[in-house]
């Protein structure tokens, strides 16, 4: 398969949050800033490309009856010595991720990919597809991060943007603002297809 | 039948081995470079706070009841071994738990810094509390502290963060926690005497005498 149109698709065709709808716990949960989001999209995207080629390099040994216990066993190791390697090496990277990285456990694009891709790909294509899929997440948690932190803390960045004047809207960033956003640009996204 | 049942059992086993094996590696390879940075990071925590402290004497594990939420404190002296004030490792429970300060108290019992270490507070509400804007707002204050909703903030009040009163009372409550075991424990086992500051600090710990001051 073409890797560039592995990385559009997962990128535009098949984005993970606009299109497939997957993994919107953390989309919901850590989008209330642009950085946050965009932090939480680049963690996935390095254990998706990993967990990927791991799979990819295992499908053919493991039985179809144990392969979704197999591969949380997969991911949730690959997840914690990530966190471990983190904590050890890149104590600053880790003190703004780290919150973030056991979250990734439980997204479910992860599996979503194992199952739907990397089960039945090579490991190169197997790559691509993380690489993909964790471009798309990631632009669309950063879409989500800074509509609603320009909106409920008037900065985008941490760099106030907003005049101070201009009241903060609080419930952008508490939890019923994730899902007003998220309809909203659902909504847009869905607009401009139909248009084409 | 059986087969089918014993194979993918074999190499689930198998995959959970050579996992629990790849973890217990990596743990050991990691742990002591993760203790390390970890106690970096305490001292560059405990400066912060205390920036008036050259060195600090090794962290004491506080076990006393009745202040709980402090873990462990330490001594900061300047560059003559003189006590400069005390810096205090404090575990409470915000909106959830895991709310861990540093609390940073002069020898006039004026508070000289306050630092989060971790938290799991809410992004964009009570996570904002480490940010210096608001913590800054402990710094050089002293006494009972208590949290505000107004904009008119007077000597003793914090303003709480906007959505996350429950974590600035939180915070608020665990200085002055600290305030009180320096002033009621700390305080009344080294008195002002400079030349008390050099016994083993160990000693406040099993102390009985607090609130002797009330």
């Amino acid at each position: 398969m073409n890797p560039v149109k592995i990385l559009k698709n997962g990128i535009l065709d098949d984005n993970p949050t606009f299109v497939q709808v997957i993994g919107m716990c953390p989309t919901l949960a850590v989008t209330t800033s642009a950085i946050n989001g965009i932090g939480m999209g680049l963690s996935t995207l390095v254990v998706l490309m990993c967990s990927n080629m791991a799979i990819s390099l295992i499908r053919k040994f493991v039985p179809d009856q144990v392969r979704i216990p197999a591969y949380i066993v997969v991911i949730a190791s690959f997840v914690t010595i990530v966190q471990m390697l983190l904590q050890a090496f890149l104590p600053d990277l880790n003190a703004s991720l780290g919150l973030f990285i056991p979250l990734i456990v439980v997204n479910c694009i992860i599996l979503a990919r194992a199952e739907a891709f990397a089960s039945k790909n090579g490991i190169i294509a197997s790559m691509f597809d993380g690489i993909g899929m964790g471009l798309g997440f990631t632009i669309a948690l950063g879409i989500i991060g800074v509509v609603r932190e320009l909106l409920g803390s008037g900065s985008v960045f941490g760099q106030t943007i907003l005049p101070e004047a201009f009241p903060h809207t609080i419930i952008m960033i508490l939890a019923p603002g994730a899902f007003f956003t998220l309809a909203f640009l659902m909504m847009l996204i869905n607009k401009i297809k139909g248009n084409k | 039948m059986s087969k089918e049942i014993i194979k993918p059992g074999i190499v689930l086993l198998i995959i959970t081995i050579v996992a629990a094996g790849l973890l217990g590696a990596v743990n050991i390879a990691t742990k002591d470079t993760i203790a390390e940075v970890e106690k970096k990071a305490t001292e560059t925590s405990m400066k912060e706070v205390l920036p008036d402290a050259k060195s600090f004497n090794d962290e004491i594990t506080n076990d006393d009841k009745n202040y709980g939420i402090i873990k462990k404190y330490s001594e900061g002296l300047d560059d003559s071994g003189n006590t400069v004030g005390y810096t205090f490792n404090i575990s409470t429970k915000g909106f959830s738990t895991g709310l861990n300060l540093m609390v940073g108290i002069t020898k006039d019992g004026v508070i000289s810094g306050v630092d989060v270490l971790s938290h799991g507070e809410t992004p964009g509400l009570g996570a904002n509390a480490d940010q210096p804007k608001w913590i800054g707002q402990f710094t050089d204050k002293s006494g009972k502290l208590e949290v505000t909703k107004t904009d008119s903030v007077s000597e003793n009040q914090i303003q709480a963060i906007t959505g996350a009163t429950i974590t600035s009372n939180a915070v608020t409550q665990a200085v002055n926690t600290a305030s009180d075991f320096y002033e009621s424990v700390i305080k009344n086992n080294f008195s002002s005497d400079k030349t008390d500051v050099n016994l083993s600090a160990s000693s406040v710990s099993d102390s009985e005498n607090k609130g002797g001051a009330e």
